[in-house]
């Protein structure tokens, strides 16, 4: 039997997130979203929302039920729990996302326990399962110690760190040219890199955005044709009329655009890159989705940012077409059956590659939607026979070929 | 204490450790992960490695600083105990700067709910004899029954460990509801000795009419002395009460052990 893997999960705590995280979820200002995340992570808080995620299955309250666990390794052997209760997928190794959320947002927000503290806590963990657990190494270029590799070079080449984890959304582009080192040493070393690529998630919540979104960003690749598209929409987002666009979490799409990657790709064409969520749900599904509110976003960024395909079609069409080592995951786009569904119909076709999409959660964001073995259970019914290799050879190719 | 944990932590900072992964012939399913861990056995030279591992920080800086004084681990945990006892001087400081604000706004809330208007205290006290040798004699009375409590507190602490007291309170619930009882009756007799002695505080009937009839700004500077003396602390006022009873005493009552 192989080994199974889920290719994407979290493990941090409510305390690795900035003060003001809440932000994400509901627009209830600086002051309110610092309170209530005090609030909730204190122990009388902490306390209440567990004994609330019993009778109340509300999916905010189970997911924040996680959220303020008191440890990673708490919130790690939850999900590990979760897996080893199934016959089928007893074993199942994980890879565990780390996220540099020391500059997500403004100094005096920053998180109670910082980047580094949230690594010394995972590496505990791996200690404890190394067989088990593989964790992958946050990156943002806004750290001192990216830079210079420092911390990750050694963590890498000891094997303490399977992979490296980018999540440009935080406020940053990721053909940041401060990255370029790190692109070099993942290919020359074949390190696996997991990217975030949808327009959902978290994203920078510093007060203001234009501070991380210069007009012409410095890139690894200056003279890349695509250079002048990603600028022209940054130019668009800028001068965009209608309010809701240049609110943060619309102008972090500039940071997530499957289009960032093209410069980095042809500098590095060996590099091995994984876009997570497939450009998520409703990139996936596009005019198709019935969900009208999420459809009318969608047709209204499309127009935006002038496109042509949605990110979905452009990671099908352009990067994993183009790209050899490229790879995409199906992480918390598989809580929903309709785009599940029309992966499946892509796999069957052949316009998705079946060795390069991988099985993954997003373990714990997804218990905003439902309980993981459910979602799990989406995508066993969805992608049938497919999942098999998604969740073994696939996930075994991209960690150690 | 703290030297040692934090010689400890510094020091994890100079372990390597390296996984090692095997995998199963002609695939990648993973047969063992085990990993080494290299760690150096003597503390002081572990502390000096794990320094040298930091990244630039005001912290290392620091503890570089720790590493150039001292030569051995018990030279290294005098040095930081040293840093550590004139930190915690200076930040026991600012901690009493900080807290007097917080204090006064307690204070300011206790006066407006007991009225403790000290100027009218004062006025009250010194148009009132009875009360004011009333009030001496309390005082007096209750500065000697916390010396004698001291005393069997200290006679106590003497006798048994402090921590096994505590565990034996805990585990004898009879005695701890005791102790609650005391405490209780302890607040019912200051409250029967304010009632007693006729002590000006708390809201009357005339409150309101006196108020605007010219008393409120009067008040106003009343409450916000109360709150200003509350905002030193009780320990700091009875420390005032007990020396202002002795020196009406004329010295302190020596201890009746000291005539043997």
């Amino acid at each position: 039997m192989n080994d199974k893997y889920n290719a994407h999960i979290h493990v941090f705590t409510g305390n690795c997130a900035p003060k003001d995280f809440l932000q994400v979820g509901a627009s209830m200002g600086d002051a309110g979203a610092k309170a209530l995340k005090w609030a909730m992570l204190s122990r009388p808080g902490s306390w209440l929302v567990n004994k609330l995620a019993g009778p109340v299955k509300n999916r905010t309250v189970q997911f924040l039920k996680i959220g303020v666990m008191v440890s990673q390794q708490k919130v790690f052997t939850n999900n590990l729990e979760n897996y080893d209760r199934v016959t089928k997928y007893s074993g199942m190794k994980f890879i565990g996302l780390t996220i540099d959320m020391d500059y997500m947002t403004d100094e005096k927000n920053k998180p109670t326990t910082d980047f580094n503290a949230q690594i010394n806590a995972v590496i505990e963990i791996k200690k404890a399962m190394p067989d088990r657990f593989f964790p992958f190494y946050g990156i943002d270029p806004r750290n001192p110690e990216t830079l210079n590799l420092s911390k990750l070079k050694p963590y890498i080449l000891n094997k303490t760190f399977s992979g490296i984890k980018l999540y440009p959304a935080k406020g940053f582009f990721p053909f940041d040219e401060r990255l370029d080192a790190v692109y070099q040493f993942a290919e020359a070393n074949k390190v696996p890199i997991m990217t975030h690529c949808t327009r959902t998630g978290s994203f920078y919540l510093g007060d203001n955005i234009w501070n991380v979104v210069p007009n012409n960003p410095a890139s690894l690749n200056p003279h890349h044709p695509m250079m002048d598209k990603i600028n022209k929409r940054i130019a668009a987002y800028k001068s965009s009329t209608d309010k809701v666009m240049r609110e943060n979490k619309r102008v972090c799409n500039l940071f997530s655009h499957p289009e960032n990657y093209i410069p980095i790709l042809d500098k590095y064409p060996q590099l091995k890159l994984c876009m997570a969520h497939l450009g998520g749900v409703s990139e996936i599904l596009g005019t198709e989705n019935t969900d009208t509110k999420a459809k009318d976003l969608y047709v209204k960024l499309f127009q935006l940012e002038q496109a042509q395909s949605s990110w979905y079609e452009q990671i099908r069409d352009v990067i994993l077409k183009n790209y050899a080592n490229t790879y995409s995951d199906i992480s918390y786009s598989l809580s929903d059956a309709a785009a599940m569904h029309k992966v499946n119909r892509d796999l069957q076709n052949g316009s998705l590659p079946t060795h390069r999409i991988l099985f993954g959660t997003d373990y714990f964001m997804t218990e905003q939607e439902n309980d993981e073995m459910k979602v799990v259970e989406i995508a066993e019914q969805a992608l049938g026979p497919f999942l098999q290799n998604m969740m073994e050879m696939n996930v075994q190719n991209y960690l150690y070929s | 204490m703290f030297s040692d944990a934090l010689i400890d932590i510094i020091g994890r900072q100079s372990e390597d450790i390296n996984f090692n992964m095997k995998f199963k012939a002609g695939s990648f399913n993973i047969e063992k992960v085990d990993f080494e861990e290299s760690r150096i056995k003597n503390p002081y030279e572990r502390f000096v490695g794990g320094v040298n591992k930091m990244a630039y920080s005001p912290f290392k800086t620091i503890l570089r600083s720790f590493c150039e004084k001292s030569s051995d681990y018990n030279s290294l945990k005098a040095a930081i105990a040293e840093w550590y006892d004139d930190y915690m001087e200076r930040v026991s400081g600012w901690y009493k700067v900080k807290t007097k604000r917080a204090l006064f706004f307690i204070g300011l809330l206790v006066t407006l709910v007991f009225n403790l208007d000290s100027i009218r205290l004062v006025k009250t006290l010194n148009q009132d004899d009875g009360l004011r040798k009333n009030l001496l004699l309390e005082a007096e009375r209750v500065t000697y029954d916390n010396n004698k409590q001291h005393v069997i507190a200290d006679t106590i602490i003497k006798n048994y460990n402090r921590m096994n007291v505590l565990k034996e309170i805990a585990k004898n619930k009879l005695v701890k509801d005791s102790i609650d009882k005391v405490y209780f009756q302890k607040c019912d007799s200051i409250i029967s000795t304010i009632d007693n002695l006729s002590i000006p505080v708390g809201y009357h009937s005339d409150f309101s009419k006196q108020f605007f009839n010219g008393y409120g700004f009067f008040w106003l500077i009343g409450i916000l002395f109360s709150a200003f003396a509350l905002s030193f602390g009780a320990p700091f006022w009875f420390d005032v009460m007990v020396k202002v009873v002795n020196v009406r005493r004329a010295g302190v009552k020596p201890k009746e052990n000291s005539k043997l």
